[in-house]
C-alpha cells in the first residue's frame, strides 16, 4: 500500500512497483489507509508524512502497535527532521528515506530488503 | 587715746584698707604723694615707704601716649579739676602701664577716682585717689568688641541682618545690613524706626502674607519664618528669608520680636535657573515617545519615566522593588546588552543601536536604544529607548515573503521529485532500451533536475531559518571530531585537486554543544569553498584554538581571495562573488548566508579575512562547552 496524497507521485511509484511484480493499493491519506487496513493486509506500507486529513505521524500513532509484524512500514518523506525520523522508527517503522533523494531503484531495493 | 596716737591708728587703718588708695598734696605741678596704702602698693608695684613724700611723677612717670605726644597729662588735668571745682573727678578709663618687679612694663587699665579732702579751714588740702585695676575688664571688653566686629563682618558677608522690634512702642532697631536691604540709613536703623517703614518696602504681593505671619507669631508665641521680596531704594528687589520670635524681656516687661533676615537673592536666581533647566529635563523625561531610564553599570534601574514603565508593563512599586537590565532584556539580546555596557564603560556613550527588549509579560519589543554616562559619574548613565515596532508592517511583509518562498518551494519539490523518478526509470531501462545519445540527454536532464532539487531544498531551509522555525538538534561533540568528519567527507575533492589539508589542533579535547548535521554542513561548505577557490597544489590549513569562552575554527586557503568591495556582502543572500574562478564554481548563493545564520543561532560568530591573490581565512567561533 502506498499512502501518498500527490497524484503524480502515486502514479510513478505504482508504475515502478507494478513493473517489479508487486500489487499496489493506493490511499490518499492516513484515514483512507486505516480504512483499507480494516479489510486488507499489505506486506509493505509506503507511508508519506505530509498529507491532509490525517498525516503520516497521526497514522503511526493511531494504528495498533501490535499491528501484524508481517506488515513493514517504510516512511518516506521530504521532511529532513531527524527528530521525526527517530520518532517514527520508535513507533514501529522499519525504514525512513528522503523522498527527494530517492530513485525508483532505491525504492525497489528498500522494499525488497525489508 | 592721745591725738598723736589717734593719728597713728588712723594712719595704720588707712594703710591696711583693702581697697587701693593713694593721697596727693595739692602742690601743682608736683602733687607730692602724701600717703599710699599697701593695697595700692601691691597693684602699682610700689613701696609706700619709698613713695611717700615724693612728687607723683617721680614715682609714677607719665608714660601715657597722650603725654608723649602732647605733653599733657590726664592725671594732672584731673587733679586740677578737683582743685578748681572742689568736687570729685573720675577718670573711668585711664591707661597707665606699670613696671613690675622684673622691670618689665605691663599693660594696665585703671578706673581712677579723685576725691577732695578739706582741712579745718575748709580749704582743699589733699586729693585722695581711689584706684581700681580694670585691666581684666578692659581686656574682656576689647575681646568682645573684636568678636562683635567679626560677627558684624560675618553677618555682612553672609548678608545676614539682625533686628529687634519693640512691639509696644513699635520701634524696630536693626543693623547696617538691614538698613541696606530696606533702603534706610544705618543710623536711622540703629536708632529705631516704626515697623511700617520696613513692611512698606516689602513687595506688594508678599506684604499681606508677611504681616499676617508676624501677627500670628506674636499671638501664638510660635516662631516666625517667611520668604519675601524687599524693594530697596534703588528699586532692586532682594529676596529675603526672615526668621523671628517674640520674646518677653523680664527686666523691662516689654515684648520684643527678635529676628534674623538672610538675603537669599542669589540663591533665588540660581533656583530659578535650575527650575528652568529642570522644566526642560522634565519635558524630556516625561516624553510619551521615549522610554527614559537612569541606571547604574550593574544594570540596576534607578529611575524611569512613565513611558518606560508603561512600555515594559511595570508599576512604580515594581521600580521601587527593583527592576534590572536583565528583566527587560530578551535572551536574544544578551550579546547586544553586554556590548552596550562595555561601550559605556569605554567610550561613555553609545550611539543608537537596535536591541530587542522584553516586557514583564514576555512580549518582545524591538527598540532603538542610546545611552550616555552622566557627567562626572563613572557609574550612572541615562538611556533612552524608542519603540521601533512600527516597522512591524515591514516585518510582516518580510514574514509573508518568507512564507511564500517556503510554500512555493514546497510545492515545487513534488513535481521536481516526479521528474527525478521518471528520468531514473528511463535511465534504468524501464521504458525500454535507449541509445547512447538518448541516455546522454537523459543524463543532462538528470543533472539539471538534481540542481533544481538542491535549490528548492536550499530555499526551504532559508525560509525556515528566516522565520525562526529552524530547530537545532544539539549534542556534545569534540571540535576536532567535527573538523575531521568534514575533512574526510571532502577527501576525494581535495585529492582530485591535488590540495593538501592540514589540521592544527590546539583545542585538545574541547567540546561544543551543537547541531552536528548543521555544523558539518557549515564546515563542509567552508572547506569546499576553500578547495574550489584555490588552484591545484595549494594547502588548506584548518586551525582549532581556544578563544576565551569559545573555540575558534579557522579555515585558510591560498586561493584567489576576495575583493574588499565584496567582503561585506559575502554573507548576504544570493551573493556570488565575481572572481576568476566563480564561473566554474557552482552554488546557489545561499551557502554563506546559512553558514552565518546557523553559526549565530548557535551563539557563535563568523568572520572573514581575505586578500586578492593571497587567499582567504574564514574563522568560525563557537561557544565552548564547559
Amino acid at each position: 500500500m502506498i499512502v501518498e496524497d500527490e497524484i503524480m507521485l502515486q502514479d510513478v511509484y505504482k508504475l515502478v512497483l507494478e513493473t517489479e511484480g508487486y500489487t499496489v493499493t493506493i490511499a490518499d491519506n492516513g484515514r483512507e489507509a486505516l480504512d483499507i487496513l480494516a479489510t486488507t493486509q499489505p506486506d509493505v506500507i509506503l507511508l508519506d508524512m505530509l498529507m491532509p486529513v490525517m498525516d503520516g505521524q497521526q497514522f503511526m500513532n493511531t494504528i495498533d502497535p501490535d499491528f501484524p509484524k508481517s506488515t513493514k512500514i517504510i516512511v518516506y518523506s521530504n521532511l529532513s527532521d531527524s527528530a521525526v525520523e527517530a520518532e517514527v522508527l520508535e513507533l514501529g517503522a522499519k525504514r525512513f528515506i528522503l523522498k527527494s533523494s530517492m530513485t525508483p531503484t532505491d525504492l525497489i531495493a528498500m522494499v525488497e530488503s525489508v | 587715746m592721745s591725738d598723736s596716737k589717734l593719728v597713728l591708728e588712723y594712719g595704720r587703718l588707712f594703710r591696711a584698707l583693702p581697697h587701693p588708695y593713694i593721697a596727693f598734696a595739692t602742690d601743682d605741678p608736683l602733687f607730692t604723694i602724701v600717703e599710699e596704702n599697701d593695697a595700692h602698693g601691691a597693684i602699682a608695684f610700689s613701696n609706700p615707704a619709698d613713695t611717700v613724700g615724693k612728687p607723683v611723677f617721680e614715682v609714677f612717670p607719665d608714660t601715657t601716649e597722650k603725654y608723649r605726644l602732647t605733653g599733657e597729662s590726664d592725671l594732672v588735668e584731673s587733679f586740677r579739676r578737683v582743685i578748681a571745682t572742689g568736687k570729685p573727678d573720675i577718670m573711668p578709663l585711664y591707661k597707665y602701664d606699670v613696671q613690675n618687679e622684673d622691670g618689665e612694663f605691663v599693660e594696665r587699665w585703671w578706673r581712677v577716682s579723685h576725691y577732695p579732702v578739706f582741712d579745718e579751714a575748709g580749704s582743699l588740702s589733699i586729693i585722695c585717689q581711689s584706684t581700681e585695676d580694670i585691666t581684666e575688664l578692659r581686656l574682656t571688653e576689647q575681646k568682645l568688641e573684636q568678636t562683635s566686629s567679626q560677627l558684624e563682618s560675618a553677618l555682612e558677608i553672609g548678608l545676614v541682618s539682625t533686628w529687634s522690634w519693640d512691639i509696644a512702642s513699635d520701634v524696630v532697631v536693626g543693623d547696617a545690613n538691614l538698613a541696606r536691604s530696606f533702603g534706610v540709613t544705618p543710623e536711622a536703623a540703629a536708632k529705631g524706626l516704626p515697623l511700617k517703614i520696613f513692611t512698606d518696602s516689602i513687595h506688594p504681593d508678599d506684604q499681606k502674607r508677611v504681616l499676617n505671619a508676624i501677627q500670628k507669631s506674636i499671638k501664638h508665641g510660635a516662631p516666625y519664618e517667611e520668604e519675601y521680596r524687599a524693594i530697596n531704594k534703588h528699586n532692586d528687589t532682594r529676596w529675603m528669608i526672615a526668621r523671628g520670635k517674640s520674646q518677653l524681656d523680664t527686666v523691662s516687661g516689654n515684648t520684643y520680636f527678635l529676628g534674623v533676615n538672610v538675603d537669599i537673592t542669589e540663591r533665588k536666581e540660581v533656583e530659578s535657573e535650575l527650575k528652568q533647566s529642570k522644566t526642560m529635563f522634565d519635558a524630556l523625561f516625561e516624553s510619551t515617545i521615549l522610554s527614559v531610564a537612569m541606571a547604574d553599570l550593574n544594570g540596576k534601574v534607578l529611575q524611569a519615566n512613565k513611558t518606560f514603565l508603561k512600555t515594559f508593563g511595570y508599576s512604580q512599586q515594581d521600580l521601587r522593588k527593583g527592576i534590572t537590565s536583565l528583566n527587560v532584556t530578551s535572551t536574544k539580546s544578551r550579546g547586544v546588552t553586554n556590548k552596550i555596557y562595555d561601550t559605556l564603560r569605554l567610550a561613555r556613550e553609545v550611539q543608537p543601536i537596535e536591541k530587542e527588549y522584553v516586557t514583564k509579560d514576555g512580549t518582545t519589543i524591538p527598540m532603538l536604544v542610546g545611552a550616555a554616562m552622566l557627567p562626572g559619574s563613572d557609574d550612572t548613565f541615562m538611556a533612552f529607548m524608542l519603540d521601533i515596532s512600527e516597522n512591524k508592517e515591514l516585518k510582516a511583509l518580510n514574514a509573508a515573503k518568507d512564507e511564500f518562498i517556503g510554500m512555493a518551494s514546497h510545492q515545487l519539490r513534488t513535481p521536481a521529485t516526479v521528474v527525478k523518478q521518471y528520468l531514473s526509470l528511463l535511465q534504468t531501462g524501464y521504458g525500454g532500451e535507449l541509445s547512447d545519445e538518448q541516455l546522454l540527454y537523459i543524463e543532462k536532464a538528470n543533472n539539471s533536475n538534481e540542481r533544481q532539487l538542491k535549490i528548492i531544498n536550499d530555499l526551504l531551509k532559508t525560509a525556515q531559518i528566516d522565520s525562526n522555525r529552524f530547530i537545532l538538534k544539539k549534542q556534545t561533540i569534540t571540535a576536532s571530531k567535527l573538523v575531521s568528519q568534514a575533512v574526510n567527507e571532502l577527501a576525494d575533492l581535495t585529492a582530485t585537486r591535488m590540495q593538501q589539508v592540514v589540521v592544527d589542533n590546539n583545542a585538545g579535547d574541547d567540546t561544543v554543544y551543537v547541531d552536528v548535521t548543521e555544523l558539518n554542513l557549515i564546515l563542509v561548505n567552508l572547506i569546499e569553498n576553500a578547495s574550489k577557490y584555490s588552484p591545484a597544489n595549494t594547502t588548506i590549513t584548518i586551525q582549532l584554538s581556544r578563544k576565551g569562552h569559545a573555540i575558534a575554527i579557522s579555515i585558510s586557503d591560498e586561493g584567489v581571495g576576495i575583493d574588499q568591495a565584496y567582503i561585506k556582502h559575502i554573507f548576504q543572500k544570493f551573493t556570488r562573488v565575481d572572481n576568476e574562478l566563480s564561473d566554474t564554481v557552482s552554488g546557489t548563493g545561499l551557502g554563506l548566508y546559512w553558514v552565518e545564520q546557523i553559526t549565530k543561532l548557535h551563539g557563535g560568530t563568523i568572520e572573514v579575512l581575505s586578500k586578492i591573490g593571497k587567499g582567504s581565512t574564514f574563522i568560525v567561533c563557537l561557544p565552548r562547552e564547559d
